[in-house]
């Protein structure tokens, strides 16, 4: 467990650090995301984390806070010359050594493996998963069917509307205000006429809500973002995740969305006889 | 022949899809194009344009969001003549557009504005729900006077916290205080809840109906709720010191330090208390063998202790510490040590008087010199395994006397040290095993005890599921006592077989099963009790064990059924033929109906009414019959029938408004019971010697309560701030309201209790009458008057003065108790500085009385009349 999580660690900053550069964006949410297995399993219970969505007019990220944070802190850290400036061992331990230091208050969370970046220019959207090894990478295009209601409502002092739509087997329900003109939300859900406030499965299983927003700020970002990842199809990417559940240490959170894969339901019965530790659903398209 | 049945089928396919065709080509399609650009006229990328029927802003005809050339195109179904187009992006100011749809190209030009995006931040709500658990938000259910985590969980609606501490959901003590998932204190969690800094808390979350053993969640939900404390930093650390020091016959004093560290991952604590005022640590070590001295277990006549704090009559010098480090291994795994010791020395002093009232009474008079000691070690280590299917504990504990004496010095007339009882020392291992698959769950418990007092060792392996026997019971244990003497006894019972029924709620219906328990049935012809019942969301699957056939015959005879909302029903035919009797036959009909309404809203109001309705009739008839007792023939014939009914109406309501923004408390509850439970007319046919006898009884009981609370905690702060420059001159005034109402009246039956306080800036008054008649045998009355005085002097302080009368009939005198006390409570801290004074006047011993027909014995205790006493607890 102790190798995985270092191996996390190095890969999280060797990969998000090969050309990292603070640059300018327009907005920045911050999403509070809570799940729930089990109502009454103390253990579960925790399971809320905080989600970041920041865009510009070339791209918008949506990653979990605290990577953002401990990516932040490694390019401080760094600089922009990256890790790559380490030419002995000694002094690259050294040097992850005190960053973990610096990190440790954003380390041992419940973690959240998944981000994505969308570039505007394209609409694509890039969905990553940060393995204990390796950082994976899928690209599609997203369209998803928004039904709009004129069910409205007041979230947060916003003037909220209902929509509603499908994805990956479940029914969401999304509140989003038209107050606010950026057509985006958590996870891969975006394409309203306005901000996402809130965000629901129809079980309530997982739940987003909007804590914050702000204005143009400056942002940790690598602008090579596309060499980030190994760049694989949808298929191949579902079956790297599919092995990851099947691994010694399936620390793999339950993600929202994506469609039901047989592969992957009985990967995830099979683990759950396998493994002792405290298990997640996925689910994949 | 197959072949034309699919031709069939592809012709009635194809036909279907041409006339889809059709329906599709029916609908027209409007295509509105258009850009959006900037001054300059630059397409805008990423503007959102939203078209709506006039009049309808949140009727949404169609919308799209430009590409990067600023282009977008609007499809609509059906297009009204007019419709309004608006256009928005975070960088520029939104337009709105009246467009006539005549299909030619929209031209939307935005001006840039600066800075668009109102930068806010969204507070969480303060309570939400999720399934069964309830999120509460401390920051925002913290008021300004509120210190520790108990404070802000007394404004939670459905909890109640009792003087004591205990904490009470729906009336029902919670069975976890988890902080951080770790119930690290167990039973003791008051020490934690009394001491934790609101500001450390995150959220408060109350896990209802919680199972502590998670293999067993989905099998039995028991009617607990639990508390979780999340952590803001995710560790918290707090110490607590709280130092008394008073003067009455002898110098007192009393000290508690603690030390506690909270967090995900590992717990730990140290506690050490001295003290001579008769304070109680028995819950840091004395949890097994229960070594405190006892006056019963000084051999001497009882004596019965009076009804106020110890530290008027007891005379003890005790030093005690205790350590406890919890650690949590993985998810499912922890480990908790604990070491703990104390010493004691107990002293109490009094007189026995003993006199047979006879023509000429004889009197005994003994002094009362009890005084014991004890020196006590007591390491314990605790493994647990909690998981998903299985669930084990490992407990090993040692306990050891060193020195331990007791007994009267006065009668013995030897020196404590020649009247050492033994060094004694203890061992105890248990373990608890608990496995489950599917619904079937099987509980192993066994113990090995080993008491050196008795010299016994007792080896108790038990095997069963759950306090009501509903899957697996079989028990066994065997004593082995050193003195060759052999005794074994075992019972068991075991069910094979499941079998399911599944009930729903018929759609349409707005409601959910809550329970539906067989109280009594059949199985071939056989009496089945106790049967297991679990719920799937909305549906329950009630088990049943048969342990005959596979395909037994169930008869369900007595049942019922409820549903949280609105209506709960019970109906019972009771038929039954007790085993251990089985002369003896019960048998008769009742119904209930009951609705029962209990909600919870979000803003803290909470109510529950219920009414109950039963009516039920029925005989018990019992025979004995002579029997055989250790070779001596005893003969008794005693038949009894009885017919009784029982009949009754019962309505309470409780309304209950927790304001957390006003500070109100306001909680009325009535329950009003009119029952005949049981009339019953009984005729006795026997006989017994040469007795007959035949008698009838009539029994009708009424009851009534009304219990009234209002409260209202008003604390206001008004700063008017009125600044002006120019003029030179700033003005601060800041107005502070107190106010505190409380009214309360209760009474059930013989017991009344009236109260009522009104607490307000500067001065207060509270009254309190109880009065309570009760009759054990003996007659005795009991008035209880107390007057008391209440000054809140400042907003961190305030005086209260207590009056007390305590009357008891028969020969004791009245005793008068003044108490006098000043608190102030640090600022900022948790923490305050306390002064009593306490006088007891008329009184210097404690009298009680015991007789028995012409024995009458006078227990009376020193008392120590006059304390002042002066405390400081401080928190960091």
């Amino acid at each position: 467990m102790r190798e995985f999580k270092i191996l996390f660690f190095v890969n999280l900053f060797i990969l998000n650090n090969i050309c990292a550069q603070i640059i300018p964006f327009d907005f920045c949410i911050t999403y509070e995301f809570n799940y729930l297995k089990d109502t009454n399993d103390v253990s579960s219970i925790s399971n809320k984390t905080k989600l970041i969505l920041f865009g510009n007019k070339e791209v918008v990220v949506f990653k979990p806070f605290h990577s953002y944070m401990m990516d932040s802190i490694s390019f401080d850290y760094f600089g922009e010359a990256g890790f790559g400036q380490y030419t002995n061992s000694e002094d690259a331990s050294i040097a992850l050594h005190n960053l973990r230091d610096k990190t440790k208050s954003y380390t041992g969370r419940s973690w959240y493996p998944f981000s994505t970046i969308c570039d505007l220019s394209k609409r694509e959207t890039y969905t990553y998963y940060t393995s204990s090894q390796f950082v994976y990478a899928t690209m599609e295009n997203m369209n998803l069917g928004w039904e709009i209601s004129e069910e409205v409502d007041s979230i947060g002092g916003f003037l909220v509307q209902k929509a509603t739509t499908n994805f990956a087997g479940r029914k969401y329900e999304a509140w989003f205000t038209k107050e606010v003109a950026i057509p985006y939300g958590p996870y891969k859900f975006s394409g309203l006429p306005g901000l996402i406030i809130k965000l629901s499965d129809v079980d309530h299983k997982f739940n987003f809500l909007m804590t914050s927003i702000q204005g143009p700020s400056e942002k940790y970002f690598d602008k090579k973002w596309k060499r980030i990842g190994l760049k694989m199809e949808k298929s191949d990417f579902i079956k790297k995740l599919h092995d990851e559940l099947q691994s010694k240490n399936p620390d793999v959170i339950e993600v929202i969305g994506e469609s039901r894969s047989e592969k992957i339901e009985m990967a995830i019965e099979q683990s759950k006889v396998n493994s002792k530790q405290m298990f997640f659903r996925m689910e994949l398209k | 022949m197959a072949n034309q049945e699919g031709l069939k089928l592809g012709i009635l396919i194809s036909l279907l899809l041409f006339i889809q065709t059709f329906v599709l080509f029916g609908q027209k399609v409007v295509v509105i194009k258009g850009k959006v650009i900037d001054a300059n006229g630059v397409g805008i990328d990423v503007a959102i344009v939203t078209a709506h029927a006039v009049g309808r802003p949140n009727l949404n005809l169609s919308y799209a969001i430009t590409d990067n050339e600023g282009n977008f195109s609007l499809k609509f179904f059906q297009i009204p003549d007019s419709i309004q187009l608006s256009c928005s992006h975070i960088s520029y100011a939104t337009i709105s557009e009246k467009i006539i749809s005549d299909g030619q190209e929209v031209l939307l030009n935005m001006k840039y504005k600066s800075n668009t995006l109102q930068e806010i931040e969204v507070k969480a709500n303060r309570f939400r729900r999720n399934s069964d658990t309830l999120y509460f938000d401390v920051a925002r259910m913290q008021k300004i006077n509120d210190q520790t985590i108990e404070d802000v969980l007394k404004r939670i609606p459905g909890i109640e916290i009792s003087v004591s501490g205990a904490i009470f959901y729906d009336g029902i003590p919670i069975n976890k205080f988890y902080i951080e998932g770790i119930d690290m204190l167990e039973g003791n969690y008051t020490i934690a809840s009394k001491n934790l800094r609101a500001q450390l808390i995150d959220e408060v979350q109350i896990l209802e109906r919680h199972q502590p053993i998670t293999a067993l969640n989905n099998i039995i939900k028991p009617p607990n709720a639990a508390i979780n404390l999340r952590l803001k930093s995710g560790v918290a650390i707090v110490n607590n010191l709280d130092l008394g020091l008073g003067v009455a016959d002898e110098l007192k004093y009393s000290g508690d330090m603690s030390s506690f560290r909270f967090a995900k991952e590992h717990q730990s604590s140290v506690i050490a208390n001295v003290n001579n005022i008769g304070k109680a640590t028995d819950y840091l070590f004395r949890d097994h063998f229960n070594l405190k001295l006892t006056y019963d277990d000084l051999n001497l006549s009882r004596v019965l202790l009076p009804n106020i704090g110890p530290e008027f009559y007891t005379n003890n010098e005790e030093q005690a510490i205790n350590f406890t480090k919890l650690k949590k291994l993985s998810n499912e795994k922890q480990l908790k040590v604990i070491a703990g010791g104390n010493h004691n020395i107990d002293l109490l002093l009094g007189e026995n008087i003993r006199t047979w009232e006879l023509e000429n009474p004889v009197q005994f008079v003994d002094s009362i010199q009890n005084r014991g000691k004890d020196w006590q070690v007591s390491p314990k280590f605790i493994y647990e395994y909690n998981g998903q299917k299985k669930f084990s504990k490992w407990q090993l504990d040692f306990s050891g006397n060193l020195e331990r004496h007791k007994g009267n010095q006065a009668i013995n007339n030897a020196p404590i040290e020649e009247r050492l009882v033994n060094d004694i020392y203890g061992m105890n291992i248990s373990r608890e095993f608990v496995k489950t698959k599917g619904f079937k769950a099987i509980r192993i418990v066994s113990k090995l005890n080993y008491d050196q007092r008795t010299d016994d060792m007792i080896i108790t392996p038990s095997i069963f599921i759950d306090q009501s026997n509903r899957f697996f019971d079989l028990e066994s244990s065997r004593q082995i006592v050193k003195t060759n003497t052999f005794s074994a006894s075992s019972n068991s019972a075991f069910y094979q077989r499941f079998k399911k029924i599944l009930i729903q709620i018929p759609a349409g219906i707005n409601g959910k099963i809550t329970k539906f328990n067989s109280v009594l049935s059949e199985v071939d012809g056989q009496t089945e009790r106790s049967l297991g019942q679990d719920f799937e969301n909305d549906q329950m699957i009630y088990l049943l064990q048969p342990h005959a056939k596979p395909n037994a015959t169930i008869n369900i005879k007595q049942w019922e059924i409820a549903v949280d909302f609105p209506l709960k029903y019970n109906l019972n035919y009771l038929s039954f033929k007790p085993e251990t009797m089985p002369s003896n036959k019960i048998s008769g009909f009742s119904g209930e109906l009951i609705t029962n309404v209990n909600r919870m809203f979000q803003n803290g109001h909470r109510i529950n009414f219920k009414y109950r309705y039963e009516n039920g009739f029925g005989t018990l008839r019992k025979v004995y019959n002579g029997y055989l007792l250790s070779g001596y023939q005893y003969l008794n014939r005693n038949e009894n029938l009885n017919i009784y009914r029982v009949k009754g109406h019962e309505i309470s309501l409780n309304y209950q408004l927790k304001n957390i923004q006003s500070g109100t408390v306001f909680d009325i509850s009535t329950a009003a019971n009119r029952r005949q439970l049981p009339v019953i007319d009984q005729l006795n046919i026997g006989s017994q010697g040469v007795s007959n006898q035949v008698s009838l009884q009539d029994n009708v009981q009424d009851h009534l309560s009304l219990a009234f609370l209002f409260s209202k905690d008003i604390f206001q702060r008004t700063t008017i701030l009125k600044q002006k420059i120019l003029g030179g001159y700033q003005i601060n005034k800041s107005i502070i309201n107190f106010r505190e109402v409380n009214l309360s009246f209760r009474t059930i039956s013989s017991n009344t209790s009236l109260e009522y306080i009104n607490r307000k800036w500067g001065n207060s008054i509270s009254s309190d009458i109880n009065y309570s008649d009760n009759n054990f045998g003996r007659p005795q009355g009991f008035v209880d008057l107390k007057y008391g005085l209440f000054v809140k002097t400042s907003t961190n302080s305030d005086l209260s003065v207590d009056y007390t009368l305590n009357k008891t009939s028969g020969k004791t005198k009245s005793v008068n108790f003044i108490n006098v006390f000043y608190k102030h409570k640090l600022v900022g801290k948790i923490g305050e500085i306390k002064v009593g004074f306490t006088n007891l006047t008329n009184v210097k011993r404690y009298l009680s009385i015991d007789r028995t027909g012409n024995y009458l014995q006078q227990s009376q205790i020193r008392l120590r009349p006059r304390q002042i006493f002066l405390q400081m607890s401080y928190n960091w």
